[in-house]
């Protein structure tokens, strides 16, 4: 009887469909300005250039000071981002990053799958407006642990 | 639980509870006839002032049944779905009341769900022992038994389709890629404990078998780290805890 009760009890433990570890990171960064002081904007717009060509918004912001962005799967290698400042602004009067990299990915679970690790990192100021240069401060990101990239206006 | 599940456990539960009275019922017709002289290893009933002790127990073997028994729901089961499963036993009786068994299968079983496809294939393998703690006097086979089994398994693995994930802007968790990997043999190691019973049915050596058995697995040989999710003989998508429920027919050889 014992090994009845036992084996209904375990019988109806189904592993967790849920994922509750950390997966892929995204890109974390914060402003800066010229002396490295923490610097915080008034608004901020950021949009993913796709590889379709299309922009998709994936911030959009006021008074902030720091900010994390997804970096994408591995079949780019690249991501193109915009950022602007007033709501309808031409693309002449917007900042584009362009970020090289390569992927490793690592198992988590059976309900989180894969996580994607990211190496070799490069920024890119391809277009500057408001933003004077970049200051990077990892090659590799695999946890959201640490701020990647210093942004200087 | 899914329905099948709960038809499955209820069938199980209803007859696990049912055979203990067939079986009593059984060894207090047989007890009667004492005087009954059977062809096969019988002892002689001493009786004793205070307690009954079986002599049996105390005597040495003479004769050692043995069992071979294939499970049935596998077979049958695999006309219904893609899940492939047979297993046979060879059980050798040790000792009055311990039976020394070995076990064989072959499994071809696959895991569609939540974004992976996994095909695994091979056999298993399980060696162990039963302990019988009912005795009928006249039919060694049957009664309920206790036992412990160590498995493994060595199996080929193809991870067709795996997920890349990533929590969104919105904390929820989201799928951005997929996938796979090269065909790849691996391997599993178990632990079982059995409860079962057998029963003779009719009159000829052919018995039914029922077991239940909770495992425990012990440690994977695993590709790229990715948890084995299909491992024959063991159970798919259920992590380190399973418990399965065999029934089976067996017969015993005439030696």
């Amino acid at each position: 009887m014992a090994i009845t009760i036992i084996g209904i009890i375990l019988y109806s433990c189904q592993d967790d469909d849920v994922c509750l570890d950390a997966s892929t990171p995204y890109l974390s960064f914060e402003f800066v300005n010229s002396n490295n002081d923490s610097l915080v904007l008034d608004s901020l717009y950021i949009d993913i250039k796709k590889s379709d060509g299309t922009f998709s918004n994936i911030l959009k912001s006021g008074n902030i000071y720091k900010g994390k962005i997804p970096l994408g799967d591995e079949t780019q290698g690249q991501s193109t981002f915009y950022f602007y400042y007033t709501h309808n602004a031409p693309d002449s009067e917007k900042d584009i990053i362009n970020v090289t990299y390569s992927t490793t990915s690592e198992y988590i679970s059976k309900a989180c799958g894969f996580k994607l690790n990211y190496h070799n990192l490069n920024f890119n100021l391809q277009q500057p407006y408001s933003i004077q240069s970049l200051t990077p401060l990892t090659t590799d990101i695999t946890d959201e642990s640490k701020t990647n990239l210093h942004i200087v206006y | 639980m899914k329905a099948k599940q709960i038809y499955i456990l209820f069938i199980s539960l209803f007859l696990f509870t049912t055979l203990p009275v067939f079986a009593q019922f059984k060894n207090t017709q047989k007890s009667g006839v004492s005087e009954k002289n059977k062809q096969t290893n019988k002892n002689k009933k001493k009786k004793k002032s205070d307690k009954i002790k079986f002599p049996e127990d105390t005597m040495k073997l003479v004769h050692h049944n043995i069992f071979i028994g294939a499970d049935l729901v596998g077979p049958i089961s695999s006309f219904f779905s893609e899940k492939k499963p047979y297993e046979a036993f060879v059980a050798y009786q040790y000792k009055r009341k311990i039976y020394a068994v070995a076990e064989l299968g072959y499994e071809k079983n696959y895991y569609n769900k939540t974004n992976w496809e996994v095909d695994a294939k091979g056999p298993f393998f399980r060696a162990g022992i039963n302990y019988y703690l009912t005795r009928d006097q006249y039919n060694l086979g049957e009664g309920f038994y206790i036992g412990g089994r160590v498995a493994f398994s060595f199996f080929q693995q193809n991870i067709n389709k795996y997920p890349i994930t990533q929590f969104n802007s919105s904390n929820e968790f989201e799928i951005i890629g997929y996938g796979s990997f090269p065909k790849a043999n691996v391997s599993s190691y178990w632990l079982e404990f059995v409860g079962g019973a057998k029963v003779k049915l009719f009159k000829y050596p052919i018995y039914a078998d029922f077991m239940v058995r909770p495992k425990i697995l012990i440690y994977s040989q695993k590709q790229n780290k990715v948890d084995n999710l299909v491992i024959p003989g063991y159970g798919k998508d259920k992590g380190n805890f399973n418990i399965s429920i065999h029934w089976g027919l067996s017969y015993e050889l005439p030696f």
